[in-house]
């Protein structure tokens, strides 16, 4: 089971429209995919029309009285299931603190669904917290949005030193630009000088309206705008990313 | 009439597998129409397709044997694979292009990989195939999410069946209407197993390859109701692999042949006052000269995939090479295959099996004297073993482990398998050892002929890439020698020897010494 992370200090950036794409596209190719929404917000279970609500709610599975699999939503479509956000997880920090071992309690939660699952995708709210550090000690790799301004790019530069002040250099970060636009020189320019980077993707994702629409469709880009470049995009992520987390055997 | 459901030894795997659906036997018109009006009025129409599934497995049915069934679907707009537990309705979804032949052409990924840990080397092939045409709807909450599934399945072999289908989380869901439908179409029922029907259609039933022998034979069974019970398992078997060797589907076709013909030829060699000398020698010889054919194939097909693991660009020519050989002895093999020296072997051995002249001695005493012979002459070749030995001592030494191995295997209903299977795990842990060392000698014998073939432009490259294989295979048969001491040892301890002696000496010496 890999488990990959959307992330980024920054809001904003398009992560739980990536979390949510690149869910439904691995289960699209038969991956076995969780999806555990972990935004209080819940904005990635809305997208997949489940209720935002885990019963006993953050206290109950952090404070060990649920299991994680008693929470899983089963998605629309198949090989796609869903943890669903709940309200409740805004005080999550609060209730990790109480636990011992508090920055791997999601990585035990979902030590029991190893075999249930090939792939998880945690998409959680920006900040680095304790819940962020959770999924830093959960995650395999994280992926992060990062939209062509120099702001955004800064950010990168603060995580990737953050993961090594804390010794997490083994966690993998594949960046990728988001929400694109090629007639924006600045874009241009940020992307031809950080793309050669080991750390970025060589795809990227356009800035488009079938994204913006995922609120009103509650359904992930491929699903209502198939041919659309953005589901393209998504899917092309998806491809590389893919090939990062299992390369192809030598022969 | 309630089908009982096996308790899966493998599943596809925690929630590929899903929440268990629910299957009603839509049995007569009127409860159909009474049923689908309920489904209409509870769930959105969702889908309708007709596809055309194919069933696929490998050869000796490796899916089958961990409970799995992969399925291609041809459906209306587009293609896929299912790998599902049997007895189960749905399962894992993998996109396709094309029914997958082997490993190659599944989609890379973790699915694929499960697939491939299962199967090996061998080839997907066919199984049967079904038409089913399937009307989907779905139960929908307020949000518009799928809540539940129904599914009509009409396949025009038997009743038409509904399948109401639970999504994770929300199982009470279907469970409702389940209940509801069930006051109406009657409690549910288990659906055939689809696979069954498809295979028989094709001739084929699951589990009925395997490459292990067995041949029915039963403790009073006299010497040539043995002998002609693994002789017929034995020419079924060749007749099993027959196409796929002429096609060379996969590999481990031509492997199962060869043995098969090895096997033969060790059981005939203790026919002796069993069956008719004249015809014995007859058949010997011949297959003597398949055994012989077979064996530049199958040195070349090891060779090429161990040669395909190597993703060195420096070997291309050496593969292009070894793979020109490969089809050239497949070729000659084909060939073989097609005379009518082999349809007269063939022949003959179908008539020793169906007329045995005489009874013979009790098989149990047949087979203890053959095996212990056969043991006694592996003891001695390789007590005579010793460092400075040639090559062929240990070559010929690992013939006569082949022909115990055989001897063992096909008269193994005759023995307690608690006292047998620990003396074949000694017997195998000194054949892979002897196995090791001869691939090595082999493999570095051809590759020094196949380079002086390759032509005199090859780059320098390669024939530094195949001294370094060279190197490597020196390096395997050292090793490989250096342990033989140790694993002959443990054939030859005190505690294998009583166990042989026991199983197989002769009568007045089985008491152990």
């Amino acid at each position: 089971m890999k488990v990959v992370a959307t992330y980024s200090i920054k809001g904003g950036v398009g992560k739980t429209t990536t979390a949510v794409n690149l869910a439904w596209a691995a289960a699209g190719q038969g991956v076995r995919t969780l999806l555990w929404d972990l935004d209080p917000q819940g904005a990635a279970t809305y997208y997949l029309r489940v209720r935002p609500r885990v019963k006993g709610g953050s206290t109950g599975l952090i404070g060990g009285d649920r299991s994680l699999a008693g929470a899983v939503k089963g998605s629309d479509f198949a090989n796609l299931d869903l943890v669903p956000g709940d309200f409740s997880y805004r005080h999550m920090d609060l209730h990790l603190s109480d636990t011992k071992k508090p920055t791997r309690r999601l990585r035990r939660l979902l030590e029991p669904l190893v075999d249930d699952y090939d792939l998880v995708v945690l998409d959680c709210a920006p900040s680095i917290s304790l819940v962020s550090e959770n999924v830093f000690s959960a995650a395999t790799a994280l992926v992060v949005p990062l939209i062509p301004t120099t702001l955004s790019v800064r950010t990168l530069g603060q995580l990737t030193s953050f993961l090594e002040g804390e010794g997490l250099d083994g966690l993998e970060v594949l960046a990728f630009f988001s929400m694109v636009d090629r007639r924006k020189r600045l874009h241009r320019e940020i992307m031809e000088n950080l793309g050669a980077r080991p750390e970025v993707l060589s795809t990227s994702v356009p800035s488009a309206t079938e994204i913006e629409q995922m609120g009103r469709h509650r359904q992930p880009v491929s699903v209502f705008a198939p041919r659309s470049a953005a589901a393209g995009a998504y899917q092309a992520l998806w491809n590389e990313l893919s090939g990062r987390l299992w390369p192809l055997p030598a022969s | 009439m309630k089908a009982p459901r096996a308790e899966p030894t493998t599943s596809v795997g925690g929630p590929a597998d899903g929440p268990v659906s629910t299957s009603f036997r839509l049995a007569s018109r009127p409860a159909r129409q009474r049923a689908l009006e309920m489904v209409r009025a509870a769930a959105g129409r969702e889908d309708r397709h007709q596809a055309t599934v194919t069933f696929l497995d490998t050869h000796d049915w490796r899916l089958h044997a961990k409970n799995l069934v992969l399925q291609h679907e041809d459906r209306d707009r587009h293609e896929m694979l299912v790998l599902r537990t049997v007895g189960r309705h749905d399962g894992l979804v993998l996109p396709a292009r094309g029914a997958p032949a082997s490993t190659r052409d599944l989609p890379p990924g973790p699915g694929a990989a499960r697939i491939a840990r299962i199967i090996g080397v061998r080839a997907l092939v066919p199984m049967g195939a079904a038409v089913v045409v399937r009307q989907t709807w779905a139960v929908r909450d307020k949000s518009a999410k799928v809540v539940a599934r129904v599914e009509v399945e009409r396949t025009g072999v038997g009743p038409d069946w509904l399948h109401v289908v639970a999504l994770r989380g929300y199982e009470s869901e279907a469970a409702r209407l389940g209940r509801r439908l069930s006051e109406m179409l009657g409690a549910p029922e288990d659906p055939p197993e689809p696979l069954a029907a498809a295979a028989a259609a094709v001739g084929r039933r699951p589990g009925d390859y395997s490459s292990k022998l067995a041949a029915g034979i039963d403790d009073n069974a006299s010497a040539a109701d043995a002998i002609t019970a693994v002789l017929a398992a034995l020419v079924a078997a060749m007749a099993a692999n027959e196409t796929g060797v002429q096609a060379r589907s996969d590999v481990e076709f031509l492997h199962d042949y060869r043995v098969a013909i090895r096997r033969m030829r060790s059981v005939l060699s203790v026919s002796d006052g069993v069956l008719p000398a004249g015809p014995v020698a007859c058949v010997r010889d011949d297959l003597s000269w398949m055994a012989n054919l077979t064996t530049p194939p199958r040195d070349l097909d090891v060779h090429l995939m161990d040669l395909a693991a190597d993703n060195d660009p420096a070997l291309d020519p050496l593969r292009a090479l070894v793979a020109a050989r490969c089809d050239q002895a497949h070729g000659a093999l084909n060939q073989a295959m097609g005379s009518a020296r082999y349809r007269t072997m063939i022949g003959r051995i179908e008539a020793l099996v169906a007329e045995p002249t005489t009874e013979g001695p009790p098989a149990g005493d047949l087979a203890k004297a053959a095996i212990w012979r056969a043991y006694r002459r592996v003891a001695r070749g390789g007590r005579a073993i010793t460092e400075s030995s040639p090559a062929d001592d240990l070559h010929s030494l690992r013939k006569r482990a082949k022909k115990l191995r055989y001897l063992l295997e096909a008269f193994t209903p005759l023995f307690p398998a608690a006292a047998l299977d620990p003396a074949v795990h000694e017997l195998k842990q000194l054949q892979d050892n002897l196995g090791e060392f001869q691939d090595g000698a082999v493999q570095a014998t051809a590759l020094t002929a196949l380079a002086e073939e390759l032509a005199p432009t090859t780059p320098a490259a390669t024939v530094l890439a195949i001294g370094a294989l060279k190197a490597e295979l020196g390096r395997r048969e050292r090793a490989a020698r250096v342990e033989f001491a140790s694993r002959f040892a443990r054939f030859d301890s005190p505690e294998n020897r009583r166990r042989y002696r026991r199983l197989f000496g002769p009568p007045d010496d089985r008491a152990g010494r």
